[in-house]
């Protein structure tokens, strides 16, 4: 029985399969929709900075950066630069394929780095609490008919460990974060 | 529990490696502004664009020293933890696994093969969590090996590494000194 058996092997290997039922991802699909919330995270910060951009004492930009993601491809993006007198924030998307999350944007400063993460809205911490049970692959559970649950995805910021919590992406926070990077 | 069996207790918190890294971390942004008293004998002659580079050296260097700390403390749980399984000759499935590969590797089982792969068939819910791992160790293993090819895979930084290590670590009932 110790030893790791063949069938348990081909047992382990079935279990897999029927969990993996869903659809194949649509990687194109996926692109559009993560620069869709690129666009959207871009155009909240404009929202936070209208103000300051209105009265000429921040200045917004764009630049065309190329990402090479695995399933995905080569494709460009968009990212935002902050010129605040000397200082210049720049966010650089870093991709879709995040671990935990569906993107991520690093903003950068001339202090430090601070990082977006587009998560399910309910989340608060990027650990997670699920709890792995040993079994018998003789006798594995079934699975667990859960209804597919509805995301909707959010821009949210994430602290520094040990917490990395993610906290909600507002005028109020973003500019703490901008304050943070630029060693304010 | 075996007798002879000697573990270190130097294995890294990660909790309190995390406040260290911080610690760190602050530390640089001091040292590297106009605020600290060595400022100017420092940087004596540098561009303020010269000092920010610098600081974002530092720090990407801090960040990838504990990203590698951290892998490190998540392979010594695991690794602990097949060892306690072996010697308190638990009877469920992983640990009888484990058994026989210690009869055959002692200490010197697979970390990706005969551990993390072992936890992946016997236990439920742990796929993505191992899968993650897994692709977390490929980095480790560039960073532990002086990093002088070239690293095609996914590149991780500080942050989500310590939520990944922390997922797992809180995820997997791992036994421990």
């Amino acid at each position: 029985m110790a030893k790791l058996k063949d069938k348990d092997f081909d047992d382990f290997v079935k279990r897999q399969q029927a969990l993996s039922q869903a659809p194949p991802v649509d990687w194109d699909k996926e692109r559009v929709e993560w620069l869709g919330y690129l666009d959207t995270l871009y155009t909240n910060i404009g929202v936070f900075l209208k103000e300051y951009v209105d009265n000429g004492s921040i200045k917004l930009d764009f630049k065309e950066v190329r990402l090479n993601e695995e399933n995905i491809g080569a494709y460009n993006a968009r990212k935002m630069l902050i010129q605040i007198g000397r200082q210049e924030v720049a966010l650089t998307p870093i991709g879709r394929s995040i671990i935990g999350a569906k993107g991520r944007v690093d903003v950068e400063g001339s202090a430090g780095r601070a990082r977006l993460l587009l998560v399910d809205k309910d989340a608060t911490s990027a650990i997670s609490s699920v709890k792995v049970t040993i079994i018998d692959p003789k006798r594995p559970p079934k699975p667990e008919q859960k209804a597919p649950k509805h995301i909707e995805w959010t821009w949210k910021i994430v602290t520094s460990p040990p917490a990395v919590a993610f906290l909600e992406l507002n005028k109020d926070s973003f500019f703490r974060v901008l304050m943070e990077v630029s060693n304010a | 529990m075996r007798r002879g069996r000697a573990f270190s207790r130097q294995n890294v918190d990660i909790q309190s490696h995390a406040l260290y890294h911080e610690d760190l971390e602050q530390s640089l942004k001091l040292y590297f502004s106009a605020e600290a008293g060595s400022f100017d004998f420092r940087f004596a002659g540098y561009e303020p664009a010269e000092v920010d580079a610098e600081l974002g050296a530092r720090l990407a260097e801090l960040e990838l020293a504990s990203t590698l700390t951290v892998l490190s403390a998540v392979e010594a749980a695991f690794r602990i933890d097949y060892l306690l399984r072996c010697d308190l000759k638990k009877k469920d499935p992983l640990s009888m696994v484990f058994r026989e590969t210690y009869k055959k590797k002692r200490h010197w089982a697979h970390l990706e093969e005969d551990i993390l792969d072992v936890w992946k068939i016997y236990t439920d819910g742990s796929a993505k969590l191992i899968g993650d791992l897994k692709g977390a160790f490929k980095f480790r293993h560039w960073l532990a090996h002086g990093r002088y090819w070239v690293y095609a895979g996914q590149k991780y930084d500080y942050v989500t590494i310590y939520a990944l290590a922390a997922s797992a670590l809180n995820s997997f009932e791992l036994f421990g000194p």
